[in-house]
């Protein structure tokens, strides 16, 4: 799972473009159908939380199993603050970015004190630990298990976004993801992206060089936990109703997935978001089969395509490559150009 | 006092199934280099198993545990050859792992869930009635489990230091390829690592069970609890997880008994962030 070092910028943007425009006018063509539209958003913030994500597990090779952590962080301290102190939704997303960032930078810095395993372990106990937590802390105003409700919604001018009107809101959270995936790629193709990777696949040798390998992997937690705040904070606002039930242990499981299979490469953990989100709702009408499916795909995927979506894509581009240098070899030997490498 | 004697008995008892469990776990991490997130679940499936032979056939615990804890191995063998040797190959092997465990994980719970319903079930107890020893109070039951769980936990320290099977297990934990070289088959032995590991918990499963209830998706709370005692008693060492074990059983009756039930996980969690402050590699550990 190395990392392409060839960087083609021109090609990326074209891509990133043409789906953007896509996504832009994707309501366009769905205007009447606030379901499809609602699967969509959840995809948009999915996408961000499992991209961030990979951030840190895939790129810099921490066994970060807390993410969710700081999305509920994110999400909860924009909710409380937007609900008892009347805080701008919009200040919120900033808020939940900052708040789930120093969530993020807090629990690096016992997580980064251990290694390998043990960063797993701990990450993992305060993902479990959470649920129980936010249980517990009523009097604090995070709602129990009751959980909150009437969040306050968006507003723009006098419009208020009600939950009805998935147009406004869909804007939003492509705004919100497109920024998101536009920083991680900014990272990843930076020398601070380098870092990451030559951190995990060469540590010792990285570190005799110079690469502060504890600076790094606290960028990496600090900006993965941060985009993932905003994500939390913009959920809150936009499902207008939280509560350890609705966040839990199985939407850790899915995003975890959605991370997993993308295959440890940059748009891979969004393109999983997006297919898993919409195969979640498809197999919503299995009902208690739905886990079970879920569970056995992962399995099966894990097993027979290690490489994730990133190597499927990988492996039919390359046979469309091979058979375009097929087709043209006879016809011209000599002509220097595509699909040869 | 008595109340609080009673109370470490009863939390010891339940240490040393806890024991059982993080052996386990640890086990399979150290021999096979795998960290399995199913481990939760083949605890809730001996339950359930039990639960099916006990009392839905209404058969006797002996004949339970012959029939439950073979067909346990026998699922930890499949998950091995099935799931886990396929991946192998695979350069990024340690993390493949974990998800391809967490995905058992799911799938194994909601199994559960779909087969047996989200209803409480309880077993009955191995014994009736209690003893008085001294001060304290403690249930037959208790008391069994704590003999069971102490006899197999000395078992498997003979096994792994005697037997050939053993002693291949803890050359391949050293290293993989050495003990390749030298003739041990380290896929079967994985293999039957992973049916040991099982077993072990799906016998945890069954002692567990007549004290707490059955529940599908309980099996998280083990596996959590596994982690924090294999940290706390430090990766590689046996008399490490017991102490630990027993030690941490004791602190959640305390939580449990004086504080409420409800904040045992957070307790468990507050012990483990102070194992990886003030001590990182556990109380016998060794870093690899």
């Amino acid at each position: 799972m190395g990392i392409t070092t060839k960087i083609n910028i021109s090609r990326d943007l074209r891509i990133a473009l043409i789906v953007l425009a896509i996504l832009c006018l994707l309501p366009l063509g769905l205007h009447n159908n606030p379901y499809v539209m609602h699967i969509l958003i959840m995809c948009f913030i999915w996408g961000v939380l499992a991209s961030s994500w990979e951030l840190t597990n895939q790129y810099a090779g921490i066994f970060n199993l807390a993410q969710t952590v700081f999305f509920i962080a994110g999400a909860y301290m924009s909710a409380m603050m937007a609900l008892y102190w009347g805080i701008s939704p919009w200040l919120g997303l900033l808020l939940g970015g900052i708040v789930g960032g120093a969530v993020g930078i807090a629990v690096a810095l016992p997580s980064l004190r251990v290694k390998g395993v043990y960063t797993a372990l701990l990450t993992f106990a305060l993902t479990l630990i959470i649920d129980p937590m936010i249980r517990r802390t009523e009097a604090w105003g995070t709602g129990g298990s009751e959980g909150l409700h009437a969040i306050p919604a968006f507003q723009l001018g006098g419009y208020v976004f009600t939950p009805l009107e998935k147009v406004p809101p869909y804007y939003v959270a492509l705004a919100i993801f497109s920024i998101a995936a536009f920083v991680l790629y900014k990272v990843i193709r930076s020398r601070v992206g380098l870092a990451f990777v030559a951190l995990r696949d060469a540590g010792p040798f990285a570190k005799s060089l110079g690469v502060s390998e504890f600076r790094y992997k606290l960028m990496a937690f600090g900006i993965a936990a941060s985009l993932s705040g905003v994500a939390g904070a913009f959920y809150a606002h936009y499902t207008r109703t939280l509560s350890p039930t609705a966040i839990g242990l199985d939407v850790f499981l899915v995003v975890l997935l959605m991370m997993m299979i993308g295959g440890g490469r940059f748009p891979g953990a969004i393109i999983a978001a997006f297919a898993l989100t919409f195969a979640n709702e498809f197999l919503r009408a299995t009902g208690t089969l739905r886990p079970i499916i879920l569970g056995a795909v992962i399995i099966s995927m894990i097993v027979l395509r290690p490489g994730g979506i990133m190597g499927i894509i990988d492996s039919i581009r390359y046979s469309i490559r091979q058979r375009a240098s097929r087709a043209e070899l006879p016809a011209s030997k000599s002509s220097p150009g595509k699909g040869v490498g | 006092m008595a109340q609080l004697a009673d109370t470490l008995a009863g939390g010891a008892a339940l240490g040393t199934v806890y024991a059982l469990l993080a052996l386990g776990l640890a086990l399979i991490y150290g021999v096979s280099r795998v960290f399995n997130f199913a481990h939760g679940s083949f605890f809730t499936w001996g339950a359930y198993l039990a639960y099916v032979f006990l009392v839905r056939l209404g058969l006797s615990y002996p004949a339970t545990f012959a029939i439950v804890i073979p067909i346990m191995f026998m699922i930890g063998l499949l998950v091995e050859r099935s799931i886990i040797r396929p991946l192998r190959l695979n350069p990024n092997f340690v993390f493949t792992s974990i998800v391809a465990t967490l995905g058992l994980a799911f799938f194994m719970d909601y199994l559960c869930l779909r087969t047996f319903g989200g209803r409480l079930k309880a077993l009955p107890q191995l014994f009736e009635g209690s003893v008085r020893y001294g001060g304290v109070v403690m249930s037959v039951h208790e008391l069994a489990i704590a003999v069971i769980s102490i006899a197999l936990v000395v078992a498997l320290a003979i096994f792994l230091s005697r037997s050939r099977l053993g002693m291949s297990m803890r050359a391949l934990s050293q290293d993989i390829f050495g003990a390749s070289l030298v003739g041990i088959y380290a896929g079967r032995t994985f293999g039957y690592t992973f049916g040991i590991s099982a077993a072990l918990a799906g016998l945890a499963g069954i002692l567990l069970s007549p004290l707490f209830f059955l529940r599908p998706l309980g099996g998280w709370e083990i596996l959590a609890k596994s982690f924090v005692i294999v940290a706390f008693g430090g990766l590689g060492s046996m008399q490490g997880t017991l102490i630990a074990a027993i030690i941490l059983g004791m602190v959640e009756s305390l939580i449990t008994g004086y504080i409420g039930a409800v904040w045992s996980l957070v307790g468990w969690f507050v012990i483990l962030l102070l194992v990886l402050i003030i001590r990182p590699r556990g109380l016998f550990g060794v870093w690899e």
